[in-house]
């Protein structure tokens, strides 16, 4: 990866055509062709250009092209602050905690976290009206249907358990099924709507969720 | 550019290396193979990456005219494959597009200039040592199924390699289960080495090894990996990171064990994994003179069955599986018969081969 900072200015030609007068900036050449553009201030990029890309430079003159869609970007380097090139190493992939499938699963097997005793039937019972997250029974032997959110439940996540109990209801052998939302958050307006239509919203411990008794032991 | 060539012969070799050519929207020249004829004399190369894996084919053809184009991986296999006649003439024109003829057939595919093909590895020939290609697709066969899938944790999602004068062993581990396989080589490198290296890679170098016995080409280098046979070449880069100490995983101090028909024993956990769903356990009991399974899915189905055995402990221990792990576990045992050994219900059990020389490990579930 190259570095390079510099005293420039910068045209662009593409999906619109821009101008960018002289300036201070760090312009980062990606191993893999992308190219960015950094001002002294602000997180986001000034110009960008994803890869692959073509470059060539000529005395002072940058031009990168991006053959796939004929974008061009020129920098007319005036003054090299520095110049570095570095190989770098970086196989990390950005974890994220919270992803809906992944709380699925993690649901499932502590199916107690939302109510104790629940037995979970079936996940992902498709429906007419899209699939359901859980199709579970409580200790009474009653039908439950949950929903799960991975973030703030709001109303459409209330209509949505509505219209799946609607749906699954027209079959008598599922009459008097529940409705849960279950998410670590629930907007006033969800709330009160999930009262209106006798949803219940049981708010979801990701902590307990994800800690380590709650997982299958590994190896190391 | 200008080649001519047995269109079938072409078909195979694109195909081959297509299977290395990078399927990701954001990077479209590596989404090609390159046609490399550099003279009348060389054969014909043709290269494809995703930038983690590199294959280099080689081409039976008359040169005509040197130079490089490069083909959409996609579609160019498939066409010369469907052309119609015994030879095919390509050849590139000014403007990098490359004429494609065949009998009456004429197409014309708009490939990317060459300058724009990814930067390939080079083959470090001084390091490459023989060894034996059924050998190693074997090992692989039998550990590749435990290696992770899950790409957050690099590591796992390849397999230790390690190379020592008279065998070979490998090891693959998704933090659920271990296997490790070991084998004897005939031929092998002067020195010990090992690498840990993607599953995908290993999978393509059993598939081109096939089962013809040809002897297989490996150069462990600093960062890449190569894999020669029959004059194609893979490259991978090597995963780095720390590999699980594995040896230190396997169980001590078994309680119970057994000695079970291989067939027989796969057959119940296959018929019983029918009512198993994804994440509900398979429940194992070992008793002195049995060994008994059970599956039950809520308001789906429920199942039973037992085997008699001959178990060396006189406890009884009742332990909780994954299915599918179980019965990969089982499956890679080499030989007809598999030994099962427990410790408790909460510790890793342990399948391995009666001659030891394969090894798995499996951790329970809750039940």
């Amino acid at each position: 990866m190259r570095v390079l900072v510099a005293r420039c200015s910068i045209g662009y030609s593409g999906r619109l055509t821009t101008r960018l007068a002289s300036g201070d900036r760090i312009i980062i050449f990606k191993d893999d062709g992308s190219v960015c553009v950094h001002g002294p201030k602000g997180f986001k990029p000034i110009n960008y250009m994803s890869g692959p890309t073509a470059m060539t430079e000529v005395d002072g003159l940058i031009t990168i092209r991006r053959p796939e869609t004929g974008e061009t970007l020129l920098i007319e380097v005036e003054q090299v602050i520095s110049d570095d090139a570095h190989g770098l190493v970086d196989t990390a992939v950005l974890e994220r905690e919270g992803r809906e499938l992944e709380l699925h699963a993690l649901l499932e097997r502590s199916p107690h976290l939302i109510e104790e005793g629940l037995e979970i039937l079936e996940r992902e019972r498709s429906t007419d009206v899209g699939p359901v997250d859980f199709l579970a029974k409580d200790t009474e032997g009653r039908i439950v249907l949950v929903e799960v959110k991975r973030v703030k439940a709001v109303v459409a996540a209330v209509e949505q358990v509505v219209r799946y109990r609607e749906h699954i209801e027209k079959d008598a052998a599922y009459a008097g099924a529940r409705a849960l939302v279950v998410a670590p958050e629930f907007a006033p307006q969800a709330r009160k709507l999930a009262e209106r239509r006798n949803v219940e919203c049981v708010v979801l411990d990701v902590a307990a969720l994800y800690a380590g008794t709650e997982h299958d032991p590994t190896l190391f | 550019m200008k080649i001519r060539c047995n269109r079938e012969h072409l078909a195979d070799r694109l195909a081959q290396a297509a299977r290395a050519a990078s399927t990701r929207a954001n990077l479209q020249s590596a989404a090609h193979v390159r046609l490399t004829a550099e003279s009348s004399e060389a054969p014909v190369e043709l290269a494809a990456t995703d930038l983690e894996m590199t294959l280099r084919v080689p081409l039976t053809a008359d040169v005509e005219e040197p130079g490089s184009v490069l083909l959409p991986a996609k579609i160019a296999p498939e066409l010369i494959r469907a052309l119609n006649g015994e030879t095919v003439e390509l050849s590139a024109q000014d403007d990098g597009r490359v004429l494609v003829s065949a009998g009456s057939s004429s197409y014309t595919l708009y490939g990317l200039p060459v300058d724009e093909f990814p930067q390939l590895p080079e083959i470090d020939h001084e390091q490459v040592f023989e060894t034996d290609s059924a050998v190693f697709a074997d090992v692989v066969g039998r550990v590749k199924r435990a290696a992770s899938r899950d790409e957050s944790r690099p590591v796992l999602t390849g397999a230790l390699v390690r190379f020592e004068s008279d065998r070979i062993t490998m090891a693959a581990t998704d933090s659920y289960r271990l296997a490790v396989a070991e084998a004897p080589l005939s031929k092998a490198p002067p020195e010990s080495i090992e690498a840990i290296i993607p599953v995908k890679a290993l999978e393509e170098v059993v598939r081109l090894a096939g089962s013809d016995g040809k002897p297989l080409s490996v150069a462990i280098g600093e960062g890449l990996v190569t894999f020669g046979i029959d004059g194609i070449w893979l490259s991978v880069r090597r995963i780095e990171g720390q590999f699980p100490n594995f040896t230190a995983l396997k169980p001590d101090g078994v309680e119970q064990s057994a000695t079970i028909a291989k067939d027989e024993l796969l057959e119940v956990v296959r018929r019983v994994g029918i009512v198993v769903r994804q994440n509900t356990p398979v429940r194992v009991e070992l008793a002195p003179g049995q060994l008994s399974l059970q599956a039950r899915t809520a308001d789906v189905a429920e199942g039973a069955e037992s085997i008699p055995v001959a178990a060396t402990g006189t406890e009884t221990i009742e332990i909780g599986f994954n299915h599918e792990f179980l019965r990969d576990g089982i499956e890679s045992v080499p030989g007809d018969e598999v030994k099962l050994s427990l410790i408790s219900s909460l510790r890793p059990a342990l399948l391995e081969s009666v001659d030891g020389a394969f090894w798995y490990v499996i951790m329970p579930i809750r039940i």
